[in-house]
């Protein structure tokens, strides 16, 4: 327990903060922080876990944005209840995506959820025009009711970023977890030890979408106002890859310091240095992937392993 | 009756006849040796009774039940096996992880019920000293056994054990030889690919040759060894007189 006091403690100062009475800039910056620490983690479950690299995890995202955006100013739904509907829309989505993805490998997978979130932003930006209707809204986007302080917003992402961080916590330690890493080693094997390779890869991706479409209600709540091309861009995905990879892919607290460093840096130096700083990041991810195949965490967990 | 039953196995892979019309038995509680030249498709028979191959014909029968449309973890759980001969162990995990997995979900067992299960297989196997080593760094002839151990954490009454004692130097070899004895005496029932004739005639109770895909003899190791047809298409040279 004594090498996670550090995360509990952490988690602690996070519920506190607010005391300190901060200025809506930092409140934002610390949602926007939460917001990646949770799309990382969760991306982690499937991609990190089982090695399956999703391109396509901002389809869950952007299903969650709208989900919550349209039950909620459609139906009357309120949000938390319209978060946790999202969250399962997504879900059903994904169980039926995961059952022909999951059975590609490699690169092909990556192919075709990449191809699966651009064809979703497709039909929700071309829907209505299509078929003469107003559901989506097509490019115009939804803009959704103002009703809350950033205090709420921070808190909720805070209660489901932990949630999610803990979730992967646990798979990483229970029978769960031992199946997805199995499947990662060796697939072969992994089936010959009785694994029901395809259920469990199914169910990881389900539960990954899951986690992401709650994290876009969030997001379309908080930040009032979606359209397709923000909420469905490939950048969203790229992000939670590089995340995880630059923090150490297929561990639970890899992708946490991965999304606080460069949210951060995205942040502080990318305010200052607009036009290099892509370059500069570019630079630092290549030197990580070559001299910390293991990422961040890599450096300082110094590998399991070693005695 | 037979526990295993495979009649007229048929798999190919285009033009090719991997296994043509190959039918046996396996009794319960035996040990039994196949064997041949390269290319003669005893990997290819070992994946297919496990799932990982689907035949083209012919049946797979265990306890008289067809297995032959059955995914490989179902099969697992019916109770067949498989060590692999380039062997694949789960590489960032422990070694005894890697019998915790299989447990874990060879017999559906809890993790906790498995911790103590996958000590006891391991020190059977005599690889306790590195149970807490990642499977990357442990020996060839150590990772061999691994493939055993995670064979035998399924639980599966029947393993196949392809090649499994290829490569090992004569002490491990005869280490390797008395495990499969013990195993037997476990009553486990035993599937044997091998090259290595002194672990064959060592262990096997019958022997089966396989020659390009086709069954080309069948009986007791030193009638088989001693048939010409067998010479010919395998040994080479008369290593055992009857």
């Amino acid at each position: 327990m004594k090498k996670y006091g550090v995360w509990i403690i952490v988690f602690v100062c996070l519920v506190f903060l607010p005391l300190l009475k901060l200025e809506g800039y930092y409140y934002r910056t610390l949602c926007g922080i939460l917001l990646w620490v949770g799309l990382a983690s969760a991306w982690n479950i499937t991609s990190g876990f089982t090695g399956y690299i999703d391109f396509g995890a901002v389809g869950y995202f952007g299903i969650g944005n709208y989900a919550t955006a349209l039950l909620m100013t459609k139906a009357g739904i309120p949000f938390f209840a319209a978060l946790v509907i999202s969250g399962l829309i997504s879900t059903f989505i994904a169980v039926f995506i995961g059952r022909y993805t999951m059975k590609l490998r490699g690169v092909y997978f990556g192919i075709a959820t990449l191809a699966f979130a651009e064809a979703v932003k497709q039909i929700v930006l071309e829907f209505d025009r299509t078929f003469k209707v107003t559901v989506f809204e097509g490019s115009h986007g939804i803009t959704l009711p103002i009703a809350h302080d950033e205090a709420f917003f921070y808190y909720t992402f805070l209660v489901v970023v932990a949630g999610i961080v803990l979730t992967a916590f646990m798979i990483d330690r229970n029978k769960f977890g031992y199946a997805l890493k199995a499947i990662k080693e060796a697939e072969g094997s992994a089936e010959l030890a009785g694994i029901n390779t395809g259920r469990y890869k199914v169910s990881a991706y389900a539960l990954t979408a899951f986690l992401i479409g709650i994290l876009g209600g969030i997001n379309a709540y908080w930040l009032t106002y979606i359209s397709p091309l923000d909420v469905f861009s490939v950048i969203h995905t790229i992000h939670m890859i590089i995340m995880a990879l630059f923090g150490g892919i297929g561990t639970v607290f890899g992708p946490v310091i991965g999304a606080f460093v460069l949210s951060i840096a995205n942040e502080v130096i990318g305010a200052k240095f607009l036009y290099t700083y892509l370059l500069m990041l570019g630079v630092i991810l290549l030197l990580v992937v070559i001299f910390l195949p293991q990422g961040f965490i890599g450096l300082l967990s110094l590998r399991r392993f070693k005695k | 009756m037979s526990l295993l039953a495979i009649r007229n196995l048929l798999k190919t892979f285009g033009a090719l006849r991997a296994l043509n019309d190959v039918t046996f038995d396996v009794g319960e509680g035996e040990i039994l040796g196949i064997i041949g030249p390269n290319g003669a498709g005893k990997t290819t028979l070992f994946n297919v009774i496990v799932g990982l191959y689907r035949p083209d014909g012919g049946d797979i029968l265990f306890r008289d039940k067809s297995v032959k449309n059955l995914l490989p973890h179902q099969i697992c759980r019916v109770g067949i096996t498989k060590t692999s001969q380039v062997v694949h162990p789960f590489l960032t995990l422990s070694v005894k992880e890697n019998v915790l997995v299989a447990l874990m979900f060879g017999r559906n067992l809890t993790k906790r019920e498995s911790e103590i299960k996958a000590d006891e297989i391991l020190e059977f196997l005599n690889i306790n000293d590195v149970k807490d080593m990642p499977s990357t760094a442990i020996s060839l002839a150590k990772r061999r056994r691994l493939e055993l151990a995670r064979a035998l954490g399924t639980g599966a009454e029947i393993i196949l054990m392809d090649e499994n004692l290829a490569g090992l130097n004569p002490r491990e070899l005869e280490e390797g030889m008395e495990i499969i004895r013990e195993l037997k005496r476990k009553g486990k029932t035993l599937v044997v690919v091998e090259h290595i004739m002194r672990a064959i005639m060592g262990v096997c109770e019958r022997l089966i040759v396989l020659s390009y895909g086709e069954k080309i003899a069948e009986g007791l190791p030193i009638e088989v060894c001693s048939d010409d047809t067998v010479i010919t298409a395998y040994l080479g040279e008369k290593i055992c007189s009857v």
